[in-house]
């Protein structure tokens, strides 16, 4: 009986301080999960560029992608280096993006001395909060990071478990407290239930 | 005092029903975000490409909506449909389901449609992958469906953290470190998303 009463209590509370712990969490996800969905446009950046320059030895490296992969970590940033935004303007300069959540760089590559040219541009929070959803599962090809990228693909998993924890309890306790009508498991049933059956439909059906 | 008490039995409700509404879907994701999280323990099987061409019997006049489905019709394929128009006026028809694909493209005088069929072997984590990566309205009544309940999970997400706080609120001197936990809860995703922003 005291080891019931226990075990309640411990539900009860981790029901609350889960669920306070995920809040942040569950907001970060739920906004990202439905950006995903329905792609709003965002205003663009205002007058947050900045330009700074850096020397350093062109790298001998004929393959293009590689080349740009090289220059990043040369220059030691981290992101991906599309390969659309990449041009030679009218003076034959090449000029090329390495992008990542929160900041987007314009390369200029040096013709003749080793001056290279960076275009910084701030695109500020929300692309971070729209991209802490797939950076959980790290970045890529993105090059040497810094260490938050693993660190947030560390702390992703038991954040989610928690917020699953939660819910189950949730519903746990509505069980035992005031489950009493047929309605109430019928509701619930095709609620948890729906999703599950229609996924399945869609994976067999197509 | 009643009044009071009818406010709080309402947000109980509201997050007991947002919390069974969003059950399956945080499981699913749950499950199934735990597999993306950890790729690199799977390795990505490869994806077999074939081409085929073919000669049109009908012509497409009007609607590609119906166009898409007499291709699907008559050449037997499967999945969620979408089509768009090229660059080179082509139009381009895509039929997916998982593990496999059909391109279809109807070159703008008419005459022959070419097919490409692409098929991946599908293996726990591309199953898990494809779940996680399921979304947009396009694609017929079932994927619409799937998509509407994405956005209500995604409502009754936000609602079930609002009432929940709400709730605690209401006994927070019952649960007196619930402020230490939120405080916590909300600043490591922050010092994430500033990290991003302010790192070099």
């Amino acid at each position: 009986m005291a080891g019931n009463r226990k075990w309640r209590s411990f539900l009860n509370r981790f029901h609350v301080y889960g669920g306070l712990f995920s809040f942040g969490f569950l907001v970060v996800f739920t906004i990202s999960a439905f950006v995903h969905q329905h792609h709003p446009k965002f205003p663009k950046p205002g007058d947050k560029t900045t330009h700074w320059e850096a020397s350093f030895t062109k790298p001998e490296i004929t393959e293009n992608i590689e080349f740009k992969r090289a220059v990043r970590d040369s220059l030691g940033l981290f992101g991906h280096v599309p390969w659309w935004e990449d041009y030679h303007d009218s003076l034959g300069v090449h000029h090329f993006m390495i992008t990542r959540p929160g900041k987007q760089y314009w390369v200029t590559v040096p013709l003749q001395d080793d001056l290279w040219r960076i275009k910084e541009v701030r695109t500020g929070p929300w692309p971070v909060i729209i991209a802490m959803h797939p950076i959980a599962s790290g970045m890529r090809g993105h090059g040497k990071g810094p260490f938050f990228i693993k660190a947030w693909r560390i702390v992703a998993v038991p954040m989610a478990l928690v917020l699953l924890c939660v819910i189950l309890i949730t519903i746990h306790l509505w069980y035992v407290h005031s489950f009493r009508k047929t309605r109430g498991w019928f509701i619930a049933g095709i609620l948890a239930s729906f999703p599950i059956i229609l996924l399945i439909f869609l994976w067999l059906v197509g | 005092m009643a009044g009071r008490m009818r406010f709080h039995e309402l947000i109980r409700k509201i997050h007991l029903i947002a919390s069974m509404i969003m059950l399956s879907f945080i499981l699913v994701y749950v499950i199934t975000g735990i597999f993306m999280i950890n790729h690199d323990l799977f390795t990505m099987p490869v994806v077999e490409v074939s081409h085929s061409t073919i000669p049109v019997e009908k012509p497409m006049k009007g609607d590609p909506k119906d166009y898409a489905r007499y291709l699907k019709k008559t050449l037997d394929l499967k999945g969620r449909t979408e089509y768009r128009q090229d660059n080179m006026d082509n139009w381009i028809f895509h039929y997916n389901i998982p593990g496999k694909g059909y391109q279809v493209k109807l070159t703008p005088d008419q005459d022959t449609l070419y097919i490409q069929h692409s098929s991946q072997p599908m293996t726990l984590y591309m199953v898990m992958h494809r779940i996680h990566i399921l979304r947009g309205f396009k694609g017929g009544w079932a994927y619409t469906t799937w998509a509407v309940m994405y956005d209500t999970s995604c409502f009754a997400m936000i609602l079930f953290a609002i009432t929940g706080i709400i709730m605690w609120f209401r006994r927070r001197k019952q649960f007196r470190h619930g402020w230490w936990y939120l405080l916590a809860g909300i600043l490591i995703p922050v010092f994430f998303i500033y990290a991003f922003v302010l790192w070099k």
